[in-house]
């Protein structure tokens, strides 16, 4: 067989990116892209589809596969950059300053990058243990894509013995992720002519009252926890997403759509935060929005619910994540990623571990630097040299 | 000239699609040609892009103050409504005039000018003004350039009768409306991290809960006026809008409100109040996270209240015309506040047809309340000599 071909983290990068693989849009150019990448080099790719054509997940495998072995995986999609200022397109990557900028960068082509210019010499080595590579679609909306990937991971011949998902932890070992729930609130109230106000319900002013409440509820746990020490945010926060609602202004809004989420620490129980945010808007609101029309109604659906991870400090996966990234700093996320579907779909243990920082995910002139890419490199070659350590 | 009546007027200003997006010259130049004819030469006011204008008549004696009747001649869309018959045709059914402006305001218009020559005739001692406007519907914006305009003017009306739709009851007194379009600013950020960031969603939400409590706070607590339907000032959201994807800490919302103040409540006060509350508790926790941050609000129209005293003599004179000693209040906003409040005109509401056919598919106006109306311009030709 020919000397598999080399191409470099950034060059890799930059096709990467080149996809607006925003996750309203479809992420299979992406995905194929990678595919015929990876055939290119002689590895085979498994493409999981579900529904929706346009989307797939995409697993491949180097090594034995007789032989637990480590998942790298991650997700192609990103979020929109609808309203922001950039610096520069933010689907060509474009270096300045000794960062490259542009969307996904940090969140989270840059992992898929490494570990894809780290398949050849993956090729080349002696590996006793395989790597797999698992891209998922759709993180930064439902999650939907890491189920069916989860499933596919979990039907390999042989169990793996670790998930790392690279989501931008400047190359830290994660151990603890909180969990998060996303949920949609739709207000139904009455229209009426503005003129006439108090006759209607004000679907907009009491969509207003429940995020107040669920502001001051995330205050609330800032001031008295509970806490937990290594997070970025030591404690549960809720946040409104969107809010929209009301078609002109001599019309009281009939209807409003808000959009919130909490995440919370691992110890912090989800079903207790639940069920006081459900009853604020079933117990006070709903029944003063009766007042006035006996049809108004709020319905809030869950739309996304994922729990967080906590690992052991002193766990053999945190010890060895720690040894292939040459960090020993105990670090917590507050935000979310795959590792808990990953966890809990493949029944093996998952944790986050990747290059960038989450600081740059989501804004305008997102970046990596070439620092944060060496060190991904460093970390790629190191789990080379581990993979091929006899069991 | 022979006299026209009332109803071909009316057919002609009916045939004229003034909806407010369009131009209103064609309707004005048919009424400058009619006035003419009668040896009145009107001045027409327009706007900047010379597409519309206002008209100004003055009727008889032109050296002193005399009565002005007002109307605009914009009319609401008819877009997506149903109507039984051409909205555009003046059609007679059932001892009613059906077609868009019938009672929204080109009745009273038509009646106005069929009574032209009995006003130029008759009137001696006093005479009558015409002003005539566009782009009521819109948020009274027409009849500012005209009120301007009078304000240079030697001569100003010593009264005003609005003739918007009021079954011909004397109309004292309208809330006024000033409407507000807010820009909050944030920042943006991961919403792992939401409390390193400036919400503009949750900051223009707790703006809006606050117009809110003001809007109980005047329902229970006042001032009132027992003579509007809804008897205090209301304050209302009507469309709000940020965010763009759940996991990023909304950086721009944005939210229109409007309040609609009876007369005894200063529309100032009330938005200083306002302006307190954001600049003095909102921004400042915004600005200890992000000094970048802040909340605009800029006023997109501000039409001040009508509130005629009913001792003043302008509602003793027009009662004596409609014949009636009731007066009343009503929720619908008109140029009148604009006429009292910019050029101290005292000013009444008193015209035929009802609000409650306004803006509707198969708006109508009854022969009833056009006779009615009539009735009410003969005695007033009666009071000129």
């Amino acid at each position: 067989m020919a000397e598999p071909k080399h191409t470099s983290t950034v060059e890799i990068l930059e096709s990467l990116i080149a996809f607006d693989t925003t996750s309203r849009n479809p992420n299979r150019p992406m995905i194929d892209w990678i595919a015929g990448y990876l055939s290119d080099l002689g590895v085979e790719s498994t493409i999981v589809v579900d529904d929706d054509p346009g989307k797939a997940n995409l697993l491949a495998t180097i090594g034995p596969t007789d032989a637990p072995g480590i998942v790298l995986a991650g997700h192609t999609d990103v979020v929109p950059v609808d309203g922001q200022t950039w610096g520069s397109d933010p689907f060509t990557l474009t270096e300045r300053d000794g960062r490259l900028f542009g969307r996904g960068t940090a969140d989270m082509k840059s992992w898929a990058a490494l570990a894809l210019a780290g398949v050849p010499r993956f090729l080349e080595a002696p590996l006793c243990r395989p790597v797999h590579l698992a891209f998922s679609y759709d993180e930064e909306t439902t999650c939907l894509g890491a189920v069916s990937l989860g499933d596919a991971i979990a039907a390999l011949p042989t169990r793996p013995a670790l998930c790392i998902v690279g989501e931008p932890s400047g190359m830290r070992a994660v151990t603890g992720q909180k969990g998060c729930y996303c949920f949609t609130a739709e207000f139904q109230g009455l229209a009426a002519h503005s003129s006439l106000a108090p006759d209607g319900v004000n679907a907009v002013e009491y969509a207003s009252r429940f995020a107040v409440f669920l502001s001051d509820l995330s205050a609330t746990f800032a001031r008295e926890g509970p806490f937990v020490a290594g997070y970025d945010v030591p404690h549960t926060t809720v946040h409104v997403g969107t809010c929209r609602g009301g078609t002109a202004l001599n019309i009281v809004p009939e209807h409003c759509r808000l959009e919130f989420e909490f995440r919370n620490l691992p110890g912090h129980d989800a079903a207790d935060i639940r069920r006081t945010i459900l009853s604020f808007a079933n117990d006070v609101l709903e029944p003063d929005m009766r007042l006035v029309s006996p049809d108004a109604r709020i319905e809030i659906d869950e739309w996304s619910g994922l729990p967080g991870y906590a690992l052991d400090d002193e766990s053999v996966e945190v010890q060895l994540v720690r040894s292939l990234s040459g960090h020993n700093d105990d670090v917590k996320v507050t935000y979310f990623s795959e590792a808990g579907i990953y966890a809990d779909r493949a029944a093996i243990p998952s944790l986050i571990c990747g290059p960038g920082f989450i600081d740059q995910a989501h804004k305008p002139d997102e970046f990596i630097s070439l620092d944060q890419i060496t060190e991904g490199e460093r970390f790629m070659d190191r789990l080379t040299s581990y993979l091929c350590r006899p069991g | 000239m022979s006299a026209t009546s009332s109803r071909d007027i009316l057919r002609e200003l009916i045939g004229f699609d003034t909806t407010s997006r369009n131009s209103n010259l064609e309707l004005m130049e048919w009424v400058c040609t009619y006035l003419r004819k009668l040896g009145v030469e009107p001045l027409l006011v327009h706007n900047a892009e010379g597409t519309k204008a206002n008209l100004y008549a003055t009727l008889g004696p032109a050296d002193r103050s005399g009565v002005m009747l007002s109307g605009h001649t914009d009319v609401v869309p008819v877009d997506g409504q149903n109507w039984s018959n051409d909205p555009w045709t003046l059609t007679e059914r059932d001892d009613r005039l059906y077609g868009r402006g019938t009672c929204d305001m080109k009745g009273f218009i038509a009646i106005c000018l069929a009574y032209a020559p009995q006003f130029i005739e008759r009137a001696t001692s006093m005479p009558i003004h015409f002003a005539f406007s566009y782009d009521e519907e819109v948020g009274c914006v027409g009849v500012q350039t005209l009120i301007e305009k009078m304000k240079s003017m030697p001569i100003r009306p010593a009264m005003c009768i609005v003739g918007e739709p009021t079954d011909m009851q004397v109309v004292t007194g309208h809330k006024g409306k000033r409407s507000y379009r807010v820009a909050v600013t944030g920042t943006e950020a991961h919403s792992s991290l939401a409390p390193q960031a400036v919400n503009a969603v949750e900051y223009g939400a707790r703006l809006v809960t606050y117009l809110r409590s003001m809007a109980d706070r005047f329902s229970a607590d006042g001032p009132f006026d027992d003579m509007y339907d809804v008897t205090h000032t209301t304050v209302h959201t009507g469309i709000m809008g940020g965010g763009t994807a759940l996991n990023i800490v909304p950086q721009a919302c944005e939210i229109e409100f409007e309040f609609r103040n009876i007369g005894s409540h200063d529309g100032d006060e009330i938005i200083s109040e306002i302006r307190r509350y954001t600049d003095e508790i909102l921004v400042p926790a915004m600005r200890a996270v992000a000094p970048e941050t802040g909340i605009e609000i800029t006023e997109v129209t501000s039409a001040p209240g009508l509130d005629t005293g009913a001792d003043e003599d302008v509602v003793a004179f027009v009662k004596s015309l409609a014949e009636r000693n009731d007066h009343a209040k009503v929720a619908f906003a008109t140029e009148a506040g604009l006429f009292q409040d910019r050029l101290d005109i005292p000013t009444v509401i008193c015209g035929p047809g009802s609000i409650n056919q306004a803006h509707k598919p198969d708006e109508y106006v009854s022969l009833e309340q056009l006779a009615l109306c009539e009735r009410f311009m003969d005695r007033l030709v009666e009071k000129l000599s």
